[in-house]
């Protein structure tokens, strides 16, 4: 095979279509702090489908509400102003690269895996001092450029599958060996094409190896949250492989693994709760 | 017993449930281990219910409790097969481990 160069998978990333507009909207809105609950309600309440995918959300057993939620008014006070934002923008982003017909991809087991890191990374970052929200998108897209691989360079990636299953090594590893590059490069073109905040691309793009720092960033998140969920088998394939930690990021989060134990019950609940509501997203 | 959310359509009377159900006021309705009834199914999807969380499994004798014993360490040493050596690494490998055991009781 001649497998594609970088700039060709760039190329493909510029054809693909921008989000849809309530996306765009939503990320707009969530980062500026002014916004209000209308504006935000009337976002999501453009789209019907997704509208009854946030309220399935809010009703859910997770969130245990007293009484039925009935609007996306009531869903955003219940939740939260930003919460609601980062599970409409989870349900639109689970919808976007439609399945392939792969049979050595299991889409559903890559959404398992990228919404828990989401919701490891949201717990790490609240424990860290960062945006937690930032942390839950940048958990749930931190693998976006796997996607683009599969549906722009189908029978390129199979090739990269099928090196995986045989040398059993990371996906990123076998990438590298064919392509020269690997998913977390492609997923920082496609969160930078979509227009997501700075600190989202940059997680995106280190989450295999974040960069020395001398402060916690959402990187160390998303990376030591790829670790854990990968540890917690979220995933649910036989062939799931714990990657060694990051010393740094694993340093600058201030993490004891004892700690996080007491967590892994409440993330599997959440975990089990949040796929079902996105199963058919 | 793992607790795992169902569709409540799913739901059927004699399934165990995973979880507390509470009140307003945090008081316990219905105990985990307590179990679903056909009345009670009506009552969660009057609420609007759509999930609900079960224990599913049976408790198990010995013999087959060491066999799942067995059964976890292989697993996590499988997951864990190209982890690092480093001490956080070593720690989450036990942690992981110890949560999954505890699980098993």
């Amino acid at each position: 095979m001649t497998p594609p160069s970088l700039d060709e998978v760039l190329a493909d990333i510029r054809r693909l279509p921008s989000l849809p507009d309530v996306v765009s909207e939503l990320i707009a809105i969530l980062e500026n702090e002014s916004a209000n609950i209308e504006q935000l309600a009337e976002g999501i309440a453009k789209d019907l489908s997704l509208a009854a995918r946030a309220l399935r959300v809010a009703n859910s057993p997770f969130y245990a509400a007293q009484n039925r939620v009935a609007s996306i008014h009531d869903a955003i006070v219940i939740l939260g102003f930003r919460a609601v934002g980062s599970l409409v923008t989870a349900a639109l982003l689970t919808g976007y690269f439609p399945p392939t017909s792969n049979t050595r991809f299991d889409h559903a087991a890559f959404w398992r895996h990228s919404i828990g890191v989401a919701l490891y990374a949201r717990i790490l970052a609240r424990h860290a001092g960062l945006d937690p929200e930032a942390a839950f998108t940048a958990g749930l897209l931190h693998d976006i450029g796997v996607l683009v691989l599969l549906s722009a360079r189908a029978r390129d990636f199979e090739e990269v599958l099928a090196l995986r299953e045989r040398s059993d090594c990371e996906l990123a590893q076998a990438e590298r060996e064919l392509f020269g590059f690997d998913h977390a490069r492609v997923g920082e073109a496609l969160a930078l094409h979509w227009r997501f905040p700075p600190d989202i691309v940059h997680a995106v793009a280190m989450h295999l190896a974040p960069a020395d720092a001398t402060r916690a960033s959402l990187g160390d998140v998303t990376h030591v949250a790829n670790v854990l969920a990968n540890a917690l088998d979220l995933a649910g394939r036989p062939d799931t492989l714990v990657s060694p930690l990051d010393p740094g990021a694993w340093r600058r989060l201030g993490l004891d693994a004892q700690d996080l134990k007491g967590l892994f019950g409440d993330i599997e609940r959440e975990h089990a709760c949040y796929c079902a509501l996105l199963r058919d997203a | 017993m793992t607790p795992r959310f169902i569709p409540l359509d799913n739901a059927r009377a004699g399934m165990r449930l995973g979880i507390d159900i509470c009140d307003a006021r945090g008081a316990v309705l219905l105990a985990a281990g307590g179990e679903l009834t056909e009345p009670l199914i009506v009552a969660l999807r009057r609420r609007g219910i759509e999930q609900v969380c079960v224990a599913t499994g049976e408790p198990l004798d010995a013999e087959a409790l060491a066999a799942r014993r067995e059964a976890t360490r292989l697993r996590i040493a499988h997951l864990f097969r190209r982890a690092g050596k480093a001490d956080a690494d070593r720690r989450l490998y036990e942690a992981v481990l110890d949560y999954r055991l505890e699980q098993l009781e």
